[in-house]
Order: structure tokens, then C-alpha cells, then sequence
């Protein structure tokens, strides 16, 4: 039942990481998905322009098939004219259509324009300053050209077709395609990018909160490991720790303070928890800084002393057991103006090692410890095998 | 193992929550004006900041003083008269450095150095090369592009 629980706990969260992952790469993915879609869109809206483009430039032809500049300059009626056909091809995708020609001195100007807002509209011979390179480039190569615009924010597409007659370039007729397409995909997926926007700051906010679980957690298991009264690990501290000990790297020691209940009959128990306080610090101090001390039950204490070398001999550690024993027994404890004298007895496993577990090894630290207190007590006893 | 593919996780919010595509906001139309005025400011004035005043309102609705441009009330204070068409201008202020916003009002007065004026999206930007040499104002070279002969 455990293993099944613990497998879909897995399964869960394989699954929440891959969806979080995929949400994420989604999101990331989405403005190169527009763009592409865009160029797609781009590559059907040029052909369709390249089209209106070849009429318009048939179109003007018809009206002055050589010297377009001198035609225009010399008629003002013919200016109009081909102003107002050129306002023709002006609909929600193409949003300006215009013809520049360059002047003797290098400069680009208009010859025609379409457009029918006067504001907007470029008067004959009106200078007219290029942003990108492709007019230059459109006069050199007399060829279609067409670029994306990136400095103006409401044209998506510039289309240059060349007006050549008798092979000679008369001029470049220019039609701005609106953004109007491009927006149009953009608003299509856009409801899908905030969707995926806000599933993603919701896994986020998830994996806040899970954060959030965790600190409380090992706060929480934190203080449920220590013992209040003495700042020593309790018992739950060993139960955790039992699930992944090496017992060939500890040696087991069971440490209780001898007559303790008549302590606490004689001084209370105020006194009797500030000895135990001591009695705590004073095996702290005694032992090493690798060993661990918890407190095991009232008066009864477990060492679990590490045996950092394979071959450290059992002596050093036996030795170590009576200098806590005996360091106890000599030093009497001072609570306000009383002198108490305390002992301790001390059940020894120093083959933890070959225990199969490590309760076993505590087991055995017990039984040590009952024949210390049976054998007159303040000593330590140490397990044979 | 759980441990460690937690901690990636969580890396990999974040790097996501940041690696996002950043959606700074653009320049309004606002400050690209202003920031024209004061490149154009700047070319025909040698000034540190050049005093500006600002005829058409419509042109530019909130005049901010940036870009080492500082905007008047008074046109006479000003090296720099920016206006719709020259008929607006007091005529203490003709003799002033003086920028029209429409084709039709540069196209139609003689006394307006240039334009500044917004056609088909783009900004259009125009000096009258006569003004600039009867004003003695020698352009810098970026600036020869939108000399109109």
C-alpha cells in the first residue's frame, strides 16, 4: 500500500515538473511561433502585393509611358489623375501607395502619391528622407524589393517596384502594407499567450508555496527532534536517524543518573530538571564534538559515539565511557546553594558493528546498563561480544 | 534523488520567471519628438541647453524639458521658435531660428530654416539650405542628408 502511495507520489511530481517545464518552454516558444506565423503570412500578403503593384505601375504607364517626371511636372491634371488611382489601391491592407523618383543631386522626392488624408499625402517634388537601404537599392538593382519596417510603428511591410520605361528608371512606386494582418495574428493568439502566461505564474506561485511548506517543515521537524529541557535530541531525532546509520561507524553507550528520583523527592523538581540540564552539558563536554548525545527517556541518555576509523581500537573508546562515568561522579553539581553529588552508570556496546541493527546494539547497551546498576551502580559496564 | 530534482525545479522557475521576454516600454511618439527637437536644437545652436519655444501645441502636447532642451512661454527668450505656419509667429521672434510643422507652411515661407513633421508614419526632417547659409549655420555632416536645395 506504502509503495503504491509513494509511487504515484512520484508519478505526481514527474508529472507536475514535466508540465511546468512544457508550459514553460510554450511560453518561451510563443513570440518565435507569432514571428513565424507572421513571416508565412508575410510571404502571401508580398506575392498579393507584388500583383497590385504590376497593375499600378501598367496603369501609369498608360498615362505617360516615357519621361514620367517631366509628364507630371509639366500637368497638373495628370498629377491628379494618377494621384486618385493611385488612392484606389488604399484599403485596410496596403496603406500607402506613393512613387519617388531621385533627382539630379542624389535626393529621393515624390512624384505621385495616393493618399488621401492632405496630411499624409507628399506633395510633388516634396523631399523624402528614406529610413532603411532599400530605395538605394531598388534604383541600383531595378529590381522588387521589400523590407520589414523596424523604426515605424504602425507599417509592417515597405514593397519598392521599380517603374522602368524605354530602360530607363522613371521612378519607384512604394506600397506600405498597414500592420493591420500582422496585429490581426498577434490579437488571434494572444487570449493563448496569457492563458499560458498565467498558468505558468500559478505553477510558479505553486512552487512558492511548496518553498513556503518545506521551511515550515524543517522548522517543524526541527523542534520536534530536540528536547526542550536539555537542547538534546530526543527520541524521534534517533528514530530518523536509525533508518540510515552505519552501525560499523558508531559505538552504542546508555548513560542513566543514579537515585535521580530521590533527587527530585529531596530538592523538587525544579532542582532535579536543572541537573538534568547539567548532567547534559556535563557528557557534551566530556565526550567528543562527533559524538551524539540524546536524551532517551527521564534520566536515561544514549551516546552514540563515532567510530571514525574501521580499525579505532574498542580501548579508546572505553576509555572515553569511564572519563564521562568518572568526571560525573567527582564534580559535584551546584543548584543555587546546594552541593549535590551525582552519579551515573553507563551500559557500553563496543561491537555495534557487528549488531544487525541498531536497535539491537541499544538492546544490549541496556543490559549493560542494568548490570551496572546491579553491580553497585556509579560504573560502567562494558558488553563482552 | 527527490531532493535534487526538487532543487532543479525550482532553478528552472526561476530561470524561466526570468529568462522571459522583458516587455520594456517604448518610447512614446512624446519623447521621440522631444528627443528630435533636441537634436535639431543642438545643430544649428551652440548651446549647452538651448531654450525653446513651442508655437504649435498640437505638434507636441506635453513639452518636457529633456535632452539639454529647456521649453519657454516667451518666443523672444527663445533660440529656437517652433511653430504651424510663419503667420503665428510675433514678429519680434521672425528673426529667430524658426522650424515649421507642416510641408505647406515650409513649402510657403521663406523665413522658416526647416520642418519637422510627420508623413506616412516617419518623421520627415528638412533644412533650407538658403536659410542656413543667410543664418551662417553650418550643419553637422549626419545632418547634410536633409538639406533641401
Amino acid at each position: 500500500m506504502s509503495n503504491r502511495i509513494l509511487f504515484l507520489e512520484k508519478l505526481f511530481f514527474a508529472l507536475f515538473a514535466l508540465l511546468f517545464v512544457s508550459i514553460g518552454f510554450i511560453y518561451l516558444k510563443f513570440d518565435q511561433t507569432i514571428e513565424a506565423t507572421s513571416k508565412n503570412i508575410a510571404g502571401i500578403e508580398v506575392s498579393d502585393t507584388k500583383r497590385v503593384a504590376d497593375t499600378i505601375d501598367k496603369n501609369i504607364r498608360l498615362y505617360a509611358s516615357k519621361n514620367l517626371y517631366d509628364r507630371l511636372k509639366n500637368s497638373p491634371t495628370l498629377r491628379r489623375r494618377l494621384n486618385k488611382i493611385l488612392s484606389l489601391y488604399i484599403n485596410k491592407n496596403i496603406k500607402y501607395v506613393y512613387v519617388i523618383y531621385k533627382d539630379r543631386m542624389g535626393s529621393f522626392r515624390y512624384l505621385l502619391d495616393g493618399s488621401k488624408n492632405p496630411k499624409e499625402r507628399g506633395v510633388f517634388k516634396q523631399k523624402f528622407i528614406p529610413i532603411s537601404s532599400i530605395w538605394s537599392k531598388c534604383f541600383k538593382t531595378e529590381k522588387d524589393v521589400f523590407a520589414k519596417q523596424r523604426t515605424i510603428s504602425t507599417l509592417w511591410i515597405t514593397y519598392l517596384h521599380p517603374i522602368i520605361a524605354d530602360s530607363k528608371m522613371q521612378g519607384v512606386l512604394a506600397l506600405d502594407m498597414s500592420l493591420n494582418a500582422y496585429e490581426s495574428i498577434k490579437c488571434a493568439l494572444n487570449p493563448l499567450r496569457n492563458y499560458i502566461a498565467y498558468l505558468l505564474f500559478f505553477e510558479v506561485f505553486v512552487i512558492l508555496i511548496i518553498i513556503l511548506q518545506i521551511i515550515l517543515f524543517v522548522q517543524e521537524r526541527r523542534v520536534a527532534r530536540v528536547d526542550p529541557l536539555t537542547r538534546l535530541y530526543n527520541r524521534n531525532y534517533l528514530k530518523d536517524k536509525a533508518k540510515n546509520i552505519d552501525l560499523n561507524h558508531i559505538y552504542v553507550a546508555m548513560i542513566d543518573i543514579d537515585f535521580f528520583k530521590k533527587v527530585n523527592d529531596t530538592y523538587g523538581h525544579d532542582v532535579g530538571d536543572i541537573v538534568l540540564r547539567i548532567i547534559a552539558k556535563k557528557i557534551i563536554a566530556y565526550t567528543r564534538g562527533e559524538d551524539i548525545l540524546i536524551r532517551y527517556g527521564g534520566e536515561e541518555f544514549i551516546v552514540l559515539f563515532s567510530r571514525t576509523q574501521k580499525n579505532q581500537s574498542d580501548e579508546s573508546i572505553i576509555s572515553i565511557a569511564k572519563r564521562v562515568q568518572e568526571q560525573i561522579s567527582k564534580d559535584p553539581i551546584r543548584v543555587r546553594d546546594l552541593r549535590i553529588t551525582v552519579t551515573v552508570s553507563m551500559g557500553l556496546d563496543p561491537f555495534t558493528y557487528k549488531r544487525s541493527s541498531l536497535a539491537e546494539s541499544i538492546s544490549i547497551a541496556d543490559e549493560m546498563l542494568y548490570l551496572a546498576k546491579h553491580n553497585g551502580r556509579n560504573r560502567v559496564e562494558i558488553a563482552k561480544s | 534523488m527527490r531532493k535534487i530534482a526538487a532543487v532543479l525545479l525550482i532553478l528552472l522557475s526561476f530561470s524561466l520567471f526570468f529568462s522571459m521576454p522583458s516587455r520594456s516600454a517604448n518610447l512614446t511618439l512624446c519623447d521621440i519628438k522631444i528627443a528630435l527637437i533636441s537634436k535639431i536644437a543642438h545643430a544649428i545652436v551652440e548651446k549647452k541647453v538651448v531654450n525653446v519655444y513651442l508655437g504649435d501645441k498640437q505638434f507636441l502636447k506635453k513639452p518636457k524639458d529633456e535632452f539639454s532642451i529647456r521649453f519657454v512661454k516667451n518666443c523672444e527668450n527663445a533660440q529656437l521658435v517652433i511653430a504651424r505656419n510663419i503667420q503665428s509667429i510675433k514678429k519680434a521672434c521672425k528673426k529667430k531660428f524658426i522650424f515649421v510643422t507642416t510641408y505647406n507652411a515650409y513649402k510657403n515661407s521663406g523665413f522658416a530654416i526647416g520642418a519637422l513633421f510627420w508623413q506616412k508614419g516617419r518623421p520627415e526632417l528638412l533644412f533650407r539650405e538658403k536659410n542656413l547659409k543667410k543664418m551662417h549655420v553650418d550643419l553637422p555632416k549626419s545632418f547634410k542628408k536633409y538639406i533641401d536645395y
